[in-house]
């Protein structure tokens, strides 16, 4: 499989002084032709390492290269179209925003202004073309700030909150539209956002990363059985006071939802252990199942203890992140 | 090198007509006001047509020195240089525009290149309108506006050197900040020491024996002057002692004698010109004004090619 986007020990330190390291040898790999979540809680680098790959900084140490090419060489930001979290316009139509910036790349005017025609249409704005854009709601600012990332037709999309200011429509028709584009013009889409259980709907691949470097790096089906099988959930009705008793039967906490999450070895054990235990209190066991592990679960579980995520009452007997990280 | 899309927009956001106007009013009223003050005081009401003409073109030599091609450019120059970049900084705009396929260098070089196109027009055209409010307001007859009209490409020569030096260190400033305010501050404030400040430090120094050395070289409204009166000179103008002295007192180049320069009115008898004052020769003050800002661009194009766009 080609790679589209590579890390290679990417480092930024920012400051003279007083050193901030926001990203610290951060190594990662993206294919081409995949929607690649890029997650991890704030201040975690994402953002100083999507400025990386696109060329707004320069890296203290390491190398991120796109297509083979230099990161902030022309030839590497040629196939890259980045939206910014808050992008911000010039005091212009955003029909004439579209066609300068398609034609900094070079495109040339008839073609530029027939693009920007065609995008502002696919995102349903032609009703707003000739309006100033620096007066547009902070959404249809981010679907402008989409299609401008979009105006030189790259290979690589490289989006840093793509739905952060939209409301849930709105929100769902660029998720749509940012997996048409992976599915049926080949586009590699690197995607940076918190809102976990949107970006699971459309991403296959996923990196975690945390103080700067890399967490954990897979495709998502992988990832969600690595993270689910062996996990279960257990709803009693005093579910602080079986923990205890729930723990013997492997590691155990309570997860955000109050209920009893516990990693089993082995689960047809688990299962007669649990009706056992309940044998004369079956009116206590509310049911127990196999947990669905979600990206935020995973989330949650592989930076539970390394982040401030991590709610204070979730008084953890063991962590797969834990597990996970050794 | 240069990005035609950058250059274009650049350069009609220079053309705007906000600030073709705010500029025109900001450039005429000064000028008007000066030629009203001196019509009604009969400043210029000498016994020879030939002698008005002479008085005329000497002030408005001066106005064109320190304000038409001197104060009013350079503060336009500040004013344009300091948004090449800083204003995109902080607009958040350049963010999306260093990560286009468009290296760094050719963005600045663009914008600078769009600014010194920009600059040589609003030059030319405050010369016209400038050259226009004069005639205008002392009523020249065609033969004597023709004698103005035929000296506005060595003031334009001037004008260029004036925007070269101002938009030089603007752009460079501003290439480094990320406030057009506090880009243009150092800018405004240097063409207030060179233009103003330097008419009353120079002589006390040169007194004192103080000026020569650092204050000399610092001192950007000499090389100014100096460049000024040699294109001009070169462009076969010759001034009155009259006109010496007023331009000396402004740039520094003449001797200026305490007592003035005595004009004998009454028989149209002119004192033998004063003295020039050689602390440099033109070429030498030329090559400043070349080389200094060739070293800020190339610096303010560095440091932008280095920055971090965060």
């Amino acid at each position: 499989m080609e790679i589209a986007i590579e890390t290679t020990e990417l480092t930024k330190t920012f400051g003279l002084v007083k050193r901030l390291t926001a990203v610290n040898n951060l190594s990662m790999k993206i294919e081409k032709g995949t929607v690649h979540g890029f997650i991890g809680p704030n201040g975690a680098g994402k953002t100083t390492t999507i400025k990386m790959i696109t060329g707004a900084i320069s890296p203290t140490n390491g190398s991120a290269q796109v297509f083979g090419e230099e990161a902030g060489k022309n030839e590497a930001k040629a196939r890259i179209g980045y939206s910014p979290e808050h992008p911000n316009f010039y005091s212009q139509s955003a029909f004439d925003f579209l066609v300068y910036n398609a034609r900094i790349c070079g495109v040339e005017p008839s073609e530029a202004k027939e693009r920007a025609n065609n995008l502002l249409d696919w995102m349903g704005l032609t009703d707003f073309k000739n309006r100033n854009a620096r007066g547009f709601s902070a959404g249809m600012k981010q679907k402008l700030g989409l299609l401008q990332s979009l105006i030189h037709d790259p290979d690589v999309l490289i989006l840093d909150e793509p739905t952060a200011n939209l409301d849930p429509i709105g929100r769902f028709d660029v998720l749509t539209k940012i997996k048409d584009l992976a599915k049926k013009e080949g586009k590699t889409i690197l995607v940076s956002s918190h809102i976990l259980d949107e970006l699971e709907k459309v991403v296959d691949h996923v990196t975690i990363i945390n103080k700067g470097h890399t967490v954990l790096q897979s495709d998502i089906h992988s990832l969600k059985n690595k993270f689910a099988s062996n996990k279960y959930i257990v709803e009693t009705a005093n579910n602080p006071a079986y923990l205890k008793r729930i723990s013997k039967l492997g590691p155990a906490k309570l997860n955000p939802d109050g209920n009893i999450e516990v990693e089993v070895k082995n689960p047809e054990r688990f299962k007669s252990a649990i009706f056992t235990m309940f044998k004369n209190d079956t009116k206590n066991l509310g049911g127990f199942y196999p947990l669905k592990m979600s990206l935020e679960n995973i989330f949650m579980n592989v930076l539970g203890d390394k982040s401030d995520l991590k709610n204070n009452e979730q008084k953890t007997v063991s962590t797969l992140g834990e597990k996970n990280d050794k | 090198m240069i990005n035609k899309a950058i250059f274009e927009k650049t350069f009609k956001d220079f053309f705007r007509l906000k600030t073709i106007l705010v500029y025109s009013v900001f450039l005429a009223v000064p000028l008007v006001i000066f030629s009203q003050i001196a019509l009604e005081a009969n400043f210029f009401n000498v016994t020879s047509l030939d002698l008005m003409v002479e008085y005329l073109f000497g002030f408005f030599s001066v106005l064109s020195y320190v304000w038409v091609s001197g104060v009013a450019i350079s503060l336009l120059s500040a004013y344009f240089c300091s948004s090449m970049i800083a204003e995109e900084v902080s607009d958040r705009t350049i963010l999306l525009l260093v990560t286009k396929p468009v290296s760094r260098a050719s963005i600045f070089m663009s914008k600078f290149l769009a600014f010194l196109v920009s600059i040589l027009i609003y030059s030319a055209l405050s010369l016209f309108l400038s050259v226009y409010i004069w005639a205008s307001v002392f009523e020249l007859d065609l033969a004597s506006l023709m004698v103005f009209v035929s000296k506005i490409p060595y003031f334009f020569i001037y004008s260029v050197f004036v925007a070269l030096f101002f938009g030089s260190i603007s752009a460079a400033i501003s290439a480094l900040s990320s406030s057009k305010l506090k880009s243009i501050i150092p800018s405004v404030l240097l063409v207030i020491v060179a233009f103003f400040v330097f008419i009353q430090i120079r002589d006390v120094s040169r007194d004192m024996g103080a000026y020569e050395g650092v204050l000399s070289f610092t001192d950007v409204g000499y090389d100014f002057g100096n460049l000024y009166i040699s294109i001009l000179e070169a462009g076969g103008v010759r001034f009155i002692p009259l006109m010496q002295g007023v331009l000396g007192t402004f740039t520094g180049v003449y001797d200026v004698p305490d007592e003035f320069v005595d004009v004998d009115y009454d028989h149209g008898i002119i004192k033998p010109s004063l003295e020039r004052l050689k602390y440099r020769s033109p070429v030498v003050s030329l090559i400043k004004l070349i080389v200094l800002p060739g070293i800020l661009t190339l610096l303010g194009l560095l440091v932008f090619v280095k920055r971090d766009i965060s």
